[in-house]
C-alpha cells in the first residue's frame, strides 16, 4: 500500500516537474548542453591520459573507456532520481519539512525522491547507448550469469548512493547544510573517472570505505569488462549493507532532533 | 568609499551566520583539489612524467592552481542573477551605490576571506604532501602575478555578464551552469592541463577567455612558456578583459531598461 502511494505520488510529481521544465525550453536546453559537455570532456580526459601512457595500472584503453562511460551513466541516473536533495535546504530553512512529515509517505520522500530531473534523461539515454555500442565494439561479451551479476552490482550501487544521500540529508536536518556536502560527494565521484585501483594510501582508503566510489562506480564497471572478483563483489555487498544501516540510523536520529525552527 | 567598505563588512558578517556552510565549502574545495592531485599523481607516477610535465611539475600545477582557484573563481557575482530572477535586485537598486562597484567590493572581501582560510589549508597541504615547489624566476613570477590580476578582473566581469543574462532568461541558474560552471571548469585547465587535449581543441580554446583565467598564468609559473610568447598571451588576456568589461556594462544598462522586478 505504502509502495503504491509512493509510486503514484512520485509519478504525479515527476509529470509536474517535466511540465515545469517544458515551460522554460531555452534554459532546459542550456542545462542539457552543459551535461553533454561534461560527458564528452570526461571521455576526453581518458583519451588524453592514454595519449601519454600505454596502459593505466594494467587497464587497457578499452577498459578505461567503459569505466568512464559507467561513471557518466550512473551520475546521470542518480541525478535523474535524486535531484531533490539539492532543493532540501530551502525546505528546512523555511521550517516546512514538518508539513511533509504529516503526509502518508516515507519521510525520505521529500529529501530524495520529490524532484526527478528529466534534463538528465537525454544524457542518460546517450550514455546507455554508448555503453552498449562500446561493449559490442570492444567485444566485451557478457554471459547470462555475468549479466545477472552486473545488474546486481548496479543495484548495489543504487542502494549505496541512496544511503550516502540519506546521510547527507540527515546532516542537513541537523545543520541546515546540504549544498556543499553534495559537492564534496561529487568531488569524490570525479575520482571514479579512472578505476579506483590505481590510487594508493589514505586516498584509496577514503574511496573504498568513506565515500565508496569503488563500490559506486568501479565495481559495476568491472562487472561489465570481466574484471570483477568474488572479493570485489563481497566488498560491494558488505559496504552497501553497512551504509544502508548507518544511513537509516542517522536519518532516524536526525528526525528525532528536527525542531521545525527553520534557520 | 566608506559605504562600500561598510557594505563589504556586512557581507563578512553574513558569512559568519552560516559558519558550517562556509566550513563545508572550504572542505569541498580541498577535496576537489585532492581528487585532481591524486588522479594525476596516479597517472604520472607510471612514467615519472606526462607530456612536457615532470612529476613535480604536475604536482605544482595543481597545488599552485589551488591558490589560483581561490583568487580567481571565488565570487559573489552569481547571486545577482538570482536577485534579477526573484525581483530582489530592487533592494540593491535602492541603495545609494553602484551595483557593479558594490559587487567588486563584495568580491574583494570574499577573496580575502577565502584567502585567509586557504592559507591555513595550503599550510596543511604542504605539510602532508611535502611537494617540491620550485619558485619561478623573478621575471616569470612577475608575469604570473600580472596575468593573475588580469584574470581576476576578467573573470569578475565575465561572471557579471552571465548574471546579467538573467534579465532575458527565465532561469538564472541555466546560463550560470553552462557558462560559469561547466565551461569554466572544463576549459580553463582546472581538471587537466589543456595541452593534454587533442590539438584542434586546444587551438580552438585559445580564442575563448577560459585558458587565460587559469592555464596560461600557471604555464608561466612552471616556466613552460618562453618569453617570446608573452605578448601572444598578454594581448588576448587584455582583449578578453576589455570585452568582458564592455559586455558587462552594456548588458547592465540594457537589462535595467527592461527590468520589471516582478520576480518568478
Amino acid at each position: 500500500m505504502v509502495i503504491r502511494t509512493f509510486l503514484r505520488t512520485w509519478w504525479i510529481i515527476a509529470v509536474n516537474n517535466f511540465q515545469n521544465q517544458l515551460l522554460t525550453p531555452g534554459s532546459s536546453i542550456l542545462f542539457i548542453i552543459g551535461k553533454l559537455f561534461n560527458f564528452v570532456f570526461t571521455f576526453l580526459v581518458i583519451v588524453a591520459i592514454f595519449s601519454q601512457i600505454p596502459n593505466l595500472n594494467g587497464y587497457s584503453y578499452q577498459q578505461a573507456v567503459i569505466v568512464v562511460l559507467v561513471l557518466n551513466f550512473l551520475d546521470s541516473l542518480y541525478g535523474f532520481l535524486f535531484r531533490a536533495i539539492y532543493m532540501f535546504r530551502p525546505v528546512l530553512l523555511r521550517g516546512d519539512f514538518d508539513l511533509d512529515l504529516l503526509k502518508p509517505l516515507p519521510a525520505t520522500f521529500r529529501p530524495l525522491f520529490s524532484g526527478p530531473d528529466f534534463l538528465d534523461l537525454p544524457p542518460l539515454l546517450i550514455q546507455f547507448g554508448c555503453i552498449v555500442y562500446f561493449m559490442i565494439r570492444y567485444q566485451f561479451a557478457l554471459s547470462p550469469v555475468s549479466t545477472l551479476i552486473a545488474i546486481f552490482t548496479f543495484v548495489l550501487s543504487l542502494l549505496l548512493i541512496y544511503s550516502l544521500l540519506l546521510i547527507i540529508a540527515s546532516v542537513c536536518v541537523l545543520t541546515t547544510e546540504v549544498d556543499n556536502l553534495v559537492w564534496i560527494y561529487r568531488s569524490f565521484i570525479r575520482a571514479g573517472t579512472v578505476p579506483t585501483d590505481i590510487y594508493r594510501g589514505a586516498f584509496r582508503f577514503l574511496l573504498d570505505f568513506v565515500v565508496p566510489v569503488s563500490a559506486l562506480i568501479t565495481i559495476p564497471a568491472q562487472s561489465l569488462i570481466g574484471l570483477l572478483t568474488p572479493t570485489g563483489l563481497a566488498y560491494s555487498s558488505l559496504i552497501t549493507l553497512l551504509f544502508l544501516l548507518v544511513s537509516h540510523y542517522t536519518w532516524s536520529f536526525s528526525l528525532s532532533r528536527y525542531t521545525s525552527a527553520g534557520g | 568609499m566608506t559605504k562600500y567598505w561598510l557594505y563589504a563588512r556586512l557581507q563578512l558578517q553574513n558569512y559568519l551566520i552560516y559558519r558550517v556552510n562556509f566550513i563545508f565549502w572550504r572542505f569541498q574545495v580541498i577535496i576537489s583539489f585532492i581528487t585532481s592531485y591524486y588522479l594525476w599523481q596516479a597517472v604520472a607516477q607510471q612514467r615519472g612524467s606526462i607530456g612536457v610535465y615532470s612529476l613535480n611539475q604536475i604536482y605544482v600545477y595543481f597545488i599552485v592552481g589551488y591558490l589560483l582557484r581561490t583568487l580567481i573563481f571565488s565570487t559573489r557575482t552569481a547571486d545577482i542573477g538570482g536577485e534579477i530572477q526573484s525581483g530582489s535586485l530592487s533592494g540593491r537598486l535602492l541603495r545609494p551605490m553602484g551595483v557593479i562597484k558594490s559587487a567588486l567590493g563584495l568580491d574583494i572581501v570574499d577573496k580575502i576571506f577565502n584567502l585567509g582560510f586557504m592559507t591555513l589549508e595550503f599550510g596543511l597541504i604542504i605539510y602532508f604532501l611535502r611537494p617540491d615547489i620550485v619558485l619561478p624566476s623573478p621575471a616569470n613570477l612577475l608575469i604570473f602575478c600580472f596575468l593573475t590580476l588580469i584574470a581576476i578582473l576578467s573573470f569578475f566581469f565575465y561572471s557579471l555578464v552571465i548574471s546579467f543574462f538573467s534579465f532575458w532568461l527565465d532561469q538564472a541558474w541555466s546560463s550560470r551552469f553552462l557558462l560559469g560552471v561547466v565551461f569554466v571548469n572544463l576549459f580553463s585547465g582546472q581538471f587537466i592541463p589543456l595541452d593534454f587535449l587533442p590539438y584542434p581543441i586546444v587551438g580552438l580554446l585559445k580564442f575563448t577567455p577560459y585558458p587565460y583565467f587559469f592555464y596560461y598564468p600557471l604555464r608561466f609559473w612552471l616556466e613552460l612558456e618562453p618569453p617570446s610568447r608573452l605578448l601572444e598571451i598578454v594581448i588576448p588576456s587584455f582583449a578578453f578583459l576589455g570585452l568582458n568589461y564592455f559586455l558587462a556594462t552594456r548588458l547592465w544598462r540594457r537589462g535595467l531598461r527592461q527590468y520589471q522586478s516582478y520576480g518568478h
